[in-house]
């Protein structure tokens, strides 16, 4: 009986270890082919992104327009693709620089400990006990409504939750024999604390940073949405969205397709990270 | 001793809530005053020349030092003198008083309806998790998560406005339209207020899209927790001692699982609460709802200065008090909490 149990979660957990493997793999090959649409838009896209031909203007989806066109004549499946490097290529980089800071700076607060823990945590604090939104969009409106303003105001929202997080870790791992080793060894703090410490928060912050590409993507178009972000005539995602409104009830195909990219390429992102924490159990 | 400890812990606590209405006030005046190179040139717009953007620095007191603007900008927020809209010449305080209920209308109805829907779908999950249903949720949690939140209301335009035509496209209420008093700015109260079976049915209509969209888009995240937490605390053993006595299944969830499982459930539900505040923005852009949401989105687009302190500062205030009185709440929940101190 017991034999048979251990069989069968053996092999159960060598079926999830397949359909794991396979599942990152998979997933790196869309992490790829976004970075491919990201970099080169022009190997995938038929038209000019920006090229305007008003005679074509709000063409229904056909062969020639497979997402159909915008009141500019614009293609829009093309427009989509090109809009990838500002929506997507954007989300990416504000999780880099906002789980970067965070990471060093809960480091340093967990490490040290005392007084710099102290005013450092204080401050992720306040910056937690705003409404993200609300902040990004006084953010966005002070600097000027740009894209660089919108990925500003992004990291600094989302820095502090990186900074708790690692914090957390940091006094964890603090404790454990291979750091007293360092130490005996005579390592700096500075060597500790980014060649011992940090690494052994990558997996965690790892899976935290493919699900916030996801939720600052749609923060990013959501901004966007509002004007405070790209400006006519990007082809960012949450933009065209916005610019769809007007035509809402003739066009479908404008507000549709620009919408579904951003579902997909969050629900993929989310998706990944669940796959991600669950395999850590 | 245990009430002195008591009213020391309340101390830090509302200590804690005015450090951050503080830090909040500071990071407005920051961003509006310090940041901008030129706020007068900003606030007056791009059109103004040059002796309009004297005249307004002059208005608004920006031609002081900075740290004597901030002090009068500190006093004035204590008179609750929020100063004048650009759009819309009236006081701040006026405009928002007019326009926070009507957010609080959506706010209000999709918090209960997603609050109420999300747990019991969590427990459903967590329940029966190899259901149709539960696969169901299990898929379409995720797209509820990955939606953005103007994008659905686009969608639901779409559908239900334009092709079917079932419900109205945009707006709230039109008073004028029904003849009926201005008691709360509420759609809904007001028609019943005023025994108006017609306004009521069209403050209803108006009121399920943007109600429907908020919904959609928080209620995964409820369902999501409930069914974690709620899936731990099942596999504990109390629940089996309860089941080895013969306590019927429905009632070890309810009543033993669930109320365990209900604490983080609260937390979210009640930063969500916090975000909803700033995420009706969204929703009052996409169906044009006259509520603090399209204000603050007119008064952001077009750098209305006043409105911008004074919004940030309510959802921030709304936020942090919203987030404190959910903290109070653990210890009616878990009588541990109350234990320990």
């Amino acid at each position: 009986m017991i034999r048979l149990r251990a069989k069968i979660s053996s092999s159960r957990g060598q079926s999830t270890n397949i359909s794991h493997k396979v599942g990152t793999w998979s997933f790196s090959a869309f992490v790829i082919l976004l970075l491919t649409v990201i970099f080169f838009p022009g190997l995938f896209a038929p038209y000019d992104p920006l090229e305007l031909d008003v005679i074509n203007r709000l063409q229904a989806p056909s062969k020639a327009h497979l997402f159909g066109t915008d009141e500019g004549g614009r293609d829009i499946f093309s427009r989509v693709l090109y809009g990838t490097k500002d929506s997507v290529g954007a989300s990416m980089v504000i999780v880099l620089m906002a789980s970067g800071t965070g990471t060093i700076l809960g480091a340093i607060a967990g490490w040290f400990g005392g007084r710099i823990d102290f005013y450092l945590m204080r401050m992720v604090d306040v910056f937690l006990s705003f409404p993200y939104l609300v902040l990004a969009m006084a953010l966005a409106a002070s600097l000027g409504r740009d894209m660089r303003s919108a990925i500003l105001a992004l990291i600094l929202v989302w820095w502090p939750s990186y900074a708790r997080m690692v914090r957390g870790q940091v006094l964890s791992i603090k404790e454990r024999l291979f750091i007293r080793a360092a130490r005996t060894v005579g390592a700096s703090n500075f060597q500790i604390l980014f060649w011992h410490i940090i690494p052994h928060t990558y997996r965690t912050v790892g899976v935290r940073a493919s699900m916030d590409v996801g939720y600052v993507l749609i923060s990013l178009t959501g901004l966007s949405f509002l004007g405070l972000g790209a400006q006519n005539p990007s082809p960012e995602w949450g933009l065209m969205i916005s610019n769809a409104r007007s035509y809402v009830l003739a066009s479908w195909w404008y507000s549709v397709f620009p919408g579904i990219a951003i579902l997909l390429v969050v629900s993929l992102f989310i998706y990944a990270a669940d796959r991600f924490s669950g395999a850590e159990r | 001793m245990n009430k002195f400890k008591r009213i020391r812990k309340f101390a830090q606590r509302f200590s804690w809530m005015l450090l951050v209405v503080w830090a909040s006030l500071t990071l407005t005046f920051i961003l509006s005053r310090v940041i901008p190179a030129d706020p007068a040139r900003l606030a007056a717009g791009l059109q103004a020349g040059p002796e309009q953007v004297l005249e307004v620095r002059k208005a608004l007191g920006l031609d002081k030092p900075l740290i004597v603007q901030y002090f009068t900008y500190l006093k004035d927020i204590l008179r609750l003198d929020l100063g004048d809209s650009i759009q819309t010449r009236q006081p701040v305080l006026d405009d928002i008083l007019r326009y926070l209920p009507v957010t609080l209308e959506l706010v209000f109805l999709s918090f209960f309806i997603y609050a109420i829907l999300g747990v019991l779908f969590g427990v459903l999950w967590a329940r029966f998790p190899r259901n149709i249903f539960s696969k169901f949720l299990s898929f379409s949690s995720i797209l509820g998560v990955a939606m953005p939140v103007f994008w659905v209301g686009l969608l639901l335009q779409l559908i239900f406005a334009a092709k079917l035509q079932w419900l109205p496209l945009a707006g709230s209420l039109q008073y004028q339209d029904f003849d009926i008093t201005r008691y709360t700015g509420m759609g809904i109260l007001d028609s019943i207020l005023s025994w108006n079976s017609e306004a009521l049915r069209a403050a209803v209509l108006a009121v399920i899209l943007p109600v429907t969209t908020l919904v959609l888009s928080q209620i995964a995240i409820a369902t999501r927790l409930t069914k974690s937490t709620l899936e731990v605390e099942l596999r504990q053993h109390y629940v089996r001692t309860a089941r080895a006595r013969g306590v019927a299944e429905w009632k070890i969830t309810i009543f033993d699982a669930l109320r365990n499982a209900l604490n983080p459930v609260v937390t979210m539900l009640g930063l969500q609460f916090g975000w909803l505040f700033g995420g009706t923005i969204l929703v009052e852009v996409v169906f044009s709802w006259p509520g603090l949401g399209l204000y603050s989105f007119n008064a952001f687009r077009t750098f209305d200065y006043n409105p911008i302190l004074a919004i940030t500062l309510v959802v921030t205030v709304t936020f942090v008090v919203v987030n404190e009185l959910v903290a109070l709440l653990y210890p009616l929940l878990d009588p541990k909490l109350r234990e320990r101190k």
